[in-house]
């Protein structure tokens, strides 16, 4: 792939663009491989820049783990928008764009570790019932949606505890800090069909997990304990900042829904 | 880019609202003008700086980041409570509850931005939302759509001008929670609809919003009374 079909990606309409993620996934085009020490996009296509990672193996770790959260949630949602009966049409385009973007996501992440030198890892399969815990995830709408909800949460998480190590690569870094919040919109509405408010008040227990929202009560920032400085509600202050999680933490929420074959790396 | 600077500055510091406007400010800033020089010995040097022209300057490097991020929050604020001052003929209990929300959540951010910047801190900016009709759901609604679609791009944009770590935390705190304001104002005007993560905001990569300040600072300028002296502010 040279830098004018670089181009031309850049310029493809969503049903091809849709066409290469199927064949990507489909393992039937080496897609990422072709973008191998090729400049990177950057800004979405708004222009193309170098990807420069100072630290390649940490950025590809970073955005592997990133991968594996990412791929996890484009084959949930792929599976749920294919099970009949389980998607109401009131809500059929939220999860559909949900799906999208996700879906993108991977192609986007895939493409950039490549592009890096790196190795995508789309070893690890998923198990979306957590081992067993929701085994109607996939026939409970109310189930699908909550398990979508905690998803997104731990992965707007996780993007805000790994951005710091994608700082040396201004091309990475922004490119995560923009899935990243693409992902809070995600959740923000998938809340919205829950009935909750878009943003999280203290460390409410709305999800599949309460791990997903410790320690989001925290009104601590930068140095500057907010609720000392400011006439806000601690329900607003709460709800005004978000937390990172380790990706430790992230991993222990996750765990359940992956399931280790020969091939998964431990 | 050195004409890329120029227009920049010509921008925000050539021309304001309107003619009695710029000399209510710029008497407010003579005013403020001669405190600092009062108060100048008292001062660090990255303390907030009037430019000759009496602009606000947003200083330099990480500080004239934060102060950027500052600068969006205030512009938030007044926003929010200038719609809830008087409220649109048949605004839902729901609209209301999120209005309400969003004002309470400017109101931490800018709390946070004004303690945590301290003495390199901007002042409080003046407004005009002159353009909006605050009796009209429709313009208020798109209006805070387009102030919280801006403010995720001007943090997504932003990131990469930190050098700070714990800069960059920050913004991180805050950035996802403006994406949750954008999403919800989003589903105001189009319910259960795909705009809030739809082709107007993530692009074809699934990537949202991301702009320099300097096209941030000129969608915003309409409604930014303080002539902002923005030339400190890192471009790469």
């Amino acid at each position: 792939m040279d830098t004018k079909e670089l181009l031309d990606l850049c310029s493809a309409d969503q049903r091809d663009l849709d066409r290469r993620a199927a064949l990507l996934k489909a393992g039937k085009t080496g897609l990422g491989m072709l973008f191998a020490s090729l400049p990177f996009l950057s800004a979405g296509c708004a222009g193309i820049g170098k990807l420069v990672a100072n630290d390649p193996k940490r950025a590809t770790d970073v955005l592997n783990f990133a991968l594996l959260l990412e791929r996890r949630e484009a084959e949930f949602y792929q599976i749920g928008l294919q099970t009949p009966g389980l998607v109401p049409a009131s809500d059929r385009a939220v999860i559909e764009q949900i799906g999208r973007n996700e879906e993108r996501h991977v192609v986007f992440l895939t493409t950039g570790i490549t592009g890096i030198g790196g190795t995508p890892d789309t070893s690890t399969q998923f198990d979306h019932t957590g081992s067993g815990k929701f085994p109607d995830v996939f026939r409970d709408y109310k189930t699908f949606v909550k398990l979508a909800q905690t998803s997104e949460e731990t992965g707007v998480r996780a993007y805000k505890g790994q951005a710091p190590f994608l700082m040396d690569s201004p091309t990475l870094l922004t490119a995560a800090l923009r899935i990243h919040s693409a992902e809070g919109r995600h959740v923000a509405e998938l809340r919205r069909l829950r009935g909750l408010k878009g943003w999280i008040t203290d460390s409410e227990v709305t999800g599949t997990d309460a791990r997903t929202y410790a320690g989001e009560g925290n009104t601590t920032h930068g140095g500057v304990n907010v609720s000392a400085v400011s006439k806000a509600s601690n329900r607003a202050l709460t709800e005004a900042f978000d937390e990172p999680l380790t990706r430790a933490q992230v991993m222990a929420i996750v765990s359940p829904f992956i399931r280790r074959t020969a091939t998964t790396p431990s | 880019m050195h004409d890329t600077k120029a227009a920049l500055q010509t921008m925000l510091t050539g021309q304001a609202a309107a003619p009695h406007v710029r000399r209510r400010s710029f008497l407010k800033f003579a005013g403020a003008s001669a405190l600092a020089t009062a108060a100048a010995g008292l001062l660090p040097r990255t303390a907030l700086a009037q430019s000759r022209s009496g602009a606000v300057s947003l200083g330099t490097g990480d500080t004239a980041v934060l102060n950027y991020a500052f600068t969006l929050e205030q512009l938030g604020l007044e926003f929010y409570t200038l719609a809830l001052k008087s409220p649109y003929g048949g605004m839902s209990s729901r609209e209301r509850q999120v209005l309400t929300d969003l004002r309470d959540h400017e109101i931490a951010h800018v709390d946070f931005y004004r303690a945590k910047l301290g003495s390199a801190g901007i002042p409080q900016l003046q407004f005009n939302f002159a353009a909006v009709n605050f009796g009209d759901r429709a313009s208020v609604l798109t209006t805070a759509r387009t102030l919280e679609d801006t403010g995720v791009s001007a943090y997504n944009g932003a990131g990469q001008l930190l050098r700070d770590p714990r800069n960059l935390a920050i913004a991180g705190k805050i950035v996802s929670v403006e994406a949750r304001h954008a999403a919800i104002v989003h589903d105001l005007l189009q319910p259960r609809g795909n705009s809030f993560a739809g082709p107007g905001v993530i692009d074809s990569f699934g990537l949202d919003l991301a702009d320099p300040p300097s096209q941030i600072m000129s969608r915003v300028k309409p409604y930014i009374v303080t002539q902002l002296d923005v030339s400190g502010l890192p471009r790469s």
